[in-house]
């Protein structure tokens, strides 16, 4: 076939040709049950309160107060450390659920951006502080030997009876 | 009765008859639609999840449809928009290098349930499926769709001219490829 100023699709056409019966099919009765799907699908979407129109309508202005708002207070300068509570597991569950949000260049600016990889290995390095201190606290718990001086022990000796014979059958 | 696209959108834009108007538009598009979708993204349930969506979306933005573009265009401008997201979502979720999506879809073609094309059809389907999306989008408005240069211009906003150098690309590619084996 010539089609609109003599593209040739001959080729293709005269190769199907030699072919027979639907290639794509359709489950039976798929396109009689469609509309009731969709129909289904916009009833329960109108349903959710947070597609009303009201509610968008009253959330594009509040996003737009808190906008002005920033805009005349001027945003924050410097976020504290505390504030960045993430972690490695975080980040990864974070980046994993909503990898189809993300796209390729944002992704990109994240890997580039220094500050925020610093500020990951500072969480990081701040968990694993905690940790040595846990470590710290649990050892406390039970003290060796070498904590005490040789008076504090034989001071505990006497007190627990030593030199009164009961240790002898030691 | 066959409603011209005008009529659709008069009744869907009186608030009385907006549901009859939704009816009928679903009525003239929903196969055209779905067989648009179905032949880029291959698999039966991915195109009916996207059908369903564009009619959605259709729905949600008939009332504020002004008529600058033609009622079809606008459609099928949202159901190619959502063919072509859905692919590179894929692309993005399961980290497939953009030459290998063609791979993924081959194995959908084998797997479907829904396909039931003999050896020539598969073949022809295979070398389909290994012209870039774009191209692969305009082989199939133009070829299986019928769809004039003018309507997948409008469609896919460029100019007729590379959409019929497209085309011929696009032929000349499957010929090659089937000729190949």
């Amino acid at each position: 076939m010539k089609d609109d100023k003599g593209i040739d699709d001959k080729f293709v056409r005269d190769f199907l040709k030699k072919s027979s019966g639907p290639e794509f099919k359709v489950p039976d009765n798929y396109f009689e049950g469609f509309q009731k799907s969709i129909r289904s699908k916009i009833n329960r979407d109108s349903t959710l309160w947070w597609k009303l129109p009201q509610v968008k309508i009253g959330l594009s202005i509040l996003s737009s107060l808190v906008l002005v708002f920033f805009i005349f207070k001027g945003f924050p300068q410097k976020k504290e450390l505390a504030e960045v509570e993430l972690n490695k597991k975080e980040l990864l569950a974070y980046f994993s659920e909503n990898i189809d949000e993300i796209s390729e260049l944002e992704l990109l600016e994240v890997l580039e951006d220094k500050d925020f990889i610093v500020r990951v290995i500072q969480v990081e390095q701040s968990d694993s502080l905690k940790i040595d201190k846990k470590k710290e606290e649990k050892n406390k718990v039970s003290p060796s030997l070498e904590d005490f001086t040789d008076e504090e022990i034989y001071e505990y000796m006497l007190d627990e009876g030593y030199g009164s014979g009961e240790w002898d059958n030691l | 009765m066959s409603w011209t696209d005008e009529e659709i959108i008069e009744k869907i834009q009186d608030e009385k008859t907006i549901n009859y108007g939704f009816n009928l538009l679903m009525d003239k598009y929903q196969e055209k639609v779905y067989w648009v979708i179905r032949r880029m993204v291959i698999e039966h349930d991915a195109a009916d999840d996207i059908a369903q969506e564009v009619f959605v979306k259709v729905w949600e933005n008939i009332t504020s449809f002004r008529g600058d573009s033609k009622l079809y265009t606008w459609i099928y401008r949202i159901a190619t928009n959502e063919a072509l997201n859905h692919l590179r979502k894929k692309k993005r979720r399961f980290f497939i290098p953009i030459g290998d999506i063609e791979h993924e879809l081959s194995a959908s073609l084998d797997a479907d349930i829904y396909y039931s094309g003999d050896e020539i059809q598969l073949k022809l389907q295979k070398a389909i499926l290994k012209l870039p999306e774009k191209q692969r989008l305009v082989f199939n408005m133009k070829y299986f769709e019928e769809m004039k240069f003018k309507e997948i211009a409008a469609v896919m906003e460029v100019s007729v001219g590379s959409l019929k150098a497209q085309y011929h690309h696009a032929v000349k590619k499957i010929e090659k490829f089937v000729q190949k084996d």
